[in-house]
C-alpha cells in the first residue's frame, strides 16, 4: 500500500481534491481534523499542551482555544513548539489508521506536511496549488477571516515554489483549470506504481 | 454695447424732464393754468358719470349642484358678456366692487345634452335666465342683452379609486448599516378623484424623491405626493419610515441538490456544497439558517454528447430580507458513475 501526502497552502483546495480521491475509493486521513481530536484525547499531547500553555489550556476537558490563540499571538515561536509536539503523534496515528485500510494507496491530507519533514515517511507527495489572491479570497469567504489574518497564517507555511521541490505531482486548483481530470491522471499513475 | 446706448438715452430723457421742471418753476402762470385744468377735468368727469351709458360687462360663470358622478373639465372656463344700461356712477362702482364675483348657475336646473361625438353636458338658453342674471346685477342697472345666447357646459365623468402610494427614494447608509426591511408608508394608499378617463389609468401615486444619505438610524419623514394634474387626492403628504440597523455578514454551507439524471447514473460534484454569504440586519440574526436556502444543479446536460466540463449551480431559494447575497462556486466539476 502506498502512502501519499496531499499538501497545499491555506485555501488551496486540498479538501476538495481529497473528496475527489475519496469518491474514487481512496481512504483519506485528514491530519488537521485528526490533530484536533488527538490534542484532546492523546495523553502525550494533553500533557504537552499543559506544559506549553499552562493549566488553562483545557477547560472542562476541552481545549481552551481562545487561551491558546492568545498565547500564540503574544509569542509566535510557540507555533513551532506546537508543531514539533503534534506532528509526530499525528503521524503515528496516521500509520496506525493506514494499517486498517484496504486500498492500493491511502492519502494523508495536511496543510503543514513538508515543514515538519513528514514527506520522508510518505511514498509520494501531491501539491495542490493556487495563486495567492485566489487562496486569500477563498479563506476570507469560507472562514470569515480578514485578509491580514489569512496573510499572517500563510507566513507560517512554505510557499508553493519551496513545496514544489519536494512534491511528485501538482494539481492546479485555480478555478480555471479543471481539477477532476488532473486527479484522475494522478490516480491512474499511482495505481500503476502500486501495480509495479 | 446695447446697455451703453440705453443708458445714454436714459440720461438724455432725464435731462429734458429736469429742464422742463426748471422752466415750470420759473413760469407761475403755467402753474396756475395746470391747477385749474385739473379741477375743471374733475368737474367734467363727475358730470359725465351722471349720464346714462351702455356698457358690456364680462362675468365669470360658476356652476353649482353638479351630479355626484360628474365634474367640469379642468380647462373649462365659462364667461358671459352682459350688456347693461346704467348711469356712469353705477357702472363704475359695480366694476370696482363686483368685477370678480361670478354669476352662478345651477346645473341641476339646466337641460341635458349629448353631442353627436358622444360628449355629455347641459345647456341653458341665457335669455331664459335673464331675470336671474338681472337679480345678480346692481340696482340701477338695466339688463339689455346677454351673450352668448346659449351656455353649453360639458360634463366629464368623475372617477374615484384607491391606489397605493409608491415611495421614490435615494437612500445611503453609513458603513456597517443597511435598510432593515421595507419602507413603511402611512397611509399606504390614497383615494384619488378626477376625470374617470385619467383616474382609470393611474395605478399608483408616487412621492416626491426622498434623498437621505449617511443613515445610521431609523428615520421618519413627511413626503409630499406627486398628484397628476386634474386629479385630487385624499391626502397631500404621507409619512415614510425607513428602518435602519447595523448588519452582520453570514456565511452558510448549502448542500447541492441534483436533478435531471436517470436512475441508472450517479453523479458526484466537487465541491458537494456551496458557500452562500449575505448581509442581514442584526435583528434578524439567528432567524436565518441553511433551511432557508436551496442550491440546485440541473445535471441533464451531462447526458448530451457535448457534455459540459462543469455544471452550473443555481440558487433557487433564498430569504427576501437579506442583502448582498452571493455564492461560490458558481460552477462545479463532477464525476459520473454508472450504478450497478
Amino acid at each position: 500500500m502506498l502512502k501519499v501526502g496531499v499538501t497545499g497552502g491555506i485555501g488551496s483546495g486540498k479538501t476538495t481534491i481529497c473528496k475527489i480521491f475519496e469518491s474514487l475509493g481512496i481512504p483519506v486521513y485528514y491530519a488537521d481534523l485528526e490533530a484536533r481530536r488527538l490534542i484532546q484525547e492523546h495523553p502525550v499531547l494533553v500533557e504537552g499542551y499543559r506544559k506549553l500553555f499552562g493549566e488553562k489550556a483545557f477547560e472542562y476537558g476541552k481545549l481552551n482555544r481562545s487561551h491558546v490563540a492568545k498565547m500564540i499571538f503574544h509569542d509566535p515561536e510557540l507555533i513551532l513548539k506546537v508543531n514539533a509536539l503534534v506532528h509526530p503523534v499525528v503521524r503515528e496515528d496516521f500509520f496506525q489508521w493506514s494499517r486498517r485500510q484496504n486500498a492500493p494507496y491511502v492519502i494523508e491530507e495536511a496543510a503543514v506536511l513538508l515543514e515538519g519533514g513528514g514527506n520522508h515517511l510518505l511514498d509520494k507527495i501531491i501539491l495542490v496549488s493556487a495563486p495567492e489572491n485566489v487562496r486569500i479570497a477563498r479563506v476570507v469567504r469560507r472562514d470569515g477571516m480578514s485578509e491580514e489574518q489569512v496573510l499572517k497564517r500563510m507566513k507560517y507555511q512554505w510557499n508553493d515554489d519551496k513545496k514544489r521541490l519536494f512534491c511528485n505531482f501538482e494539481i492546479t486548483a485555480d478555478d480555471n483549470h479543471l481539477v477532476v481530470p488532473q486527479v484522475l491522471k494522478i490516480h491512474f499513475e499511482l495505481l500503476q506504481i502500486w501495480d509495479c | 454695447m446695447g446697455r451703453d446706448v440705453i443708458y445714454k438715452q436714459y440720461q438724455k430723457v432725464q435731462g429734458i424732464v429736469r429742464l422742463w421742471f426748471d422752466q415750470l418753476k420759473q413760469d407761475k402762470n403755467l402753474v396756475v393754468f395746470l391747477i385749474f385744468l385739473v379741477i375743471s377735468t374733475g368737474f367734467w368727469f363727475l358730470n359725465a358719470l351722471r349720464k346714462e351709458y351702455t356698457a358690456t360687462l364680462s362675468y365669470p360663470v360658476k356652476f353649482v349642484d353638479l351630479p355626484e358622478n360628474k365634474m367640469l373639465p379642468e380647462d373649462f372656463r365659462g364667461r358671459i358678456e352682459v350688456k347693461v344700461k346704467a348711469v356712469g356712477f353705477v357702472i363704475l362702482r359695480y366694476q370696482l366692487s363686483n368685477a370678480f364675483l361670478p354669476l352662478t348657475f345651477s346645473v341641476s336646473e339646466m337641460q341635458s345634452l349629448k353631442t353627436a361625438s358622444g360628449e355629455e353636458g347641459v345647456f341653458t338658453i341665457t335669455s331664459t335666465e335673464k331675470n336671474k342674471i338681472a337679480g345678480q346685477l346692481s340696482q340701477g342697472m338695466e339688463l339689455i342683452d346677454i351673450s352668448p345666447d346659449t351656455l353649453f357646459v360639458p360634463l366629464a365623468e368623475k372617477g374615484n379609486a384607491r391606489v397605493p402610494v409608491k415611495i421614490l427614494a435615494d437612500i445611503g447608509f453609513q458603513k456597517q448599516y443597511l435598510q432593515a426591511g421595507e419602507i413603511m408608508v402611512q397611509p399606504d394608499s390614497v383615494t384619488i378623484s378626477g376625470p374617470k378617463s385619467i383616474v382609470d389609468t393611474i395605478r399608483f401615486i408616487q412621492t416626491r424623491k426622498i434623498d437621505l444619505q449617511g443613515l445610521s438610524d431609523t428615520v421618519t419623514t413627511n413626503v409630499p405626493l406627486v398628484i397628476p394634474p386634474r386629479v385630487k387626492s385624499s391626502v397631500k403628504k404621507v409619512t415614510a419610515t425607513i428602518p435602519v440597523e447595523p448588519f452582520t455578514e453570514i456565511n452558510l454551507k448549502i448542500p447541492l441538490r441534483i436533478y435531471g439524471l436517470p436512475d441508472s447514473l450517479r453523479i458526484k460534484t466537487f465541491p458537494s456544497s456551496i458557500q452562500v454569504s449575505f448581509r442581514v440586519g442584526i435583528s434578524k440574526y439567528g432567524t436565518i439558517d441553511e433551511s432557508h436556502f436551496s442550491a440546485v444543479i440541473d445535471a441533464s446536460p451531462v447526458l448530451r454528447s457535448d457534455r459540459p466540463e462543469r455544471l452550473k449551480v443555481r440558487l433557487d431559494k433564498a430569504p427576501i430580507n437579506i442583502e448582498s447575497l452571493s455564492f461560490s462556486p458558481i460552477f462545479v466539476e463532477y464525476l459520473l458513475e454508472k450504478k450497478n
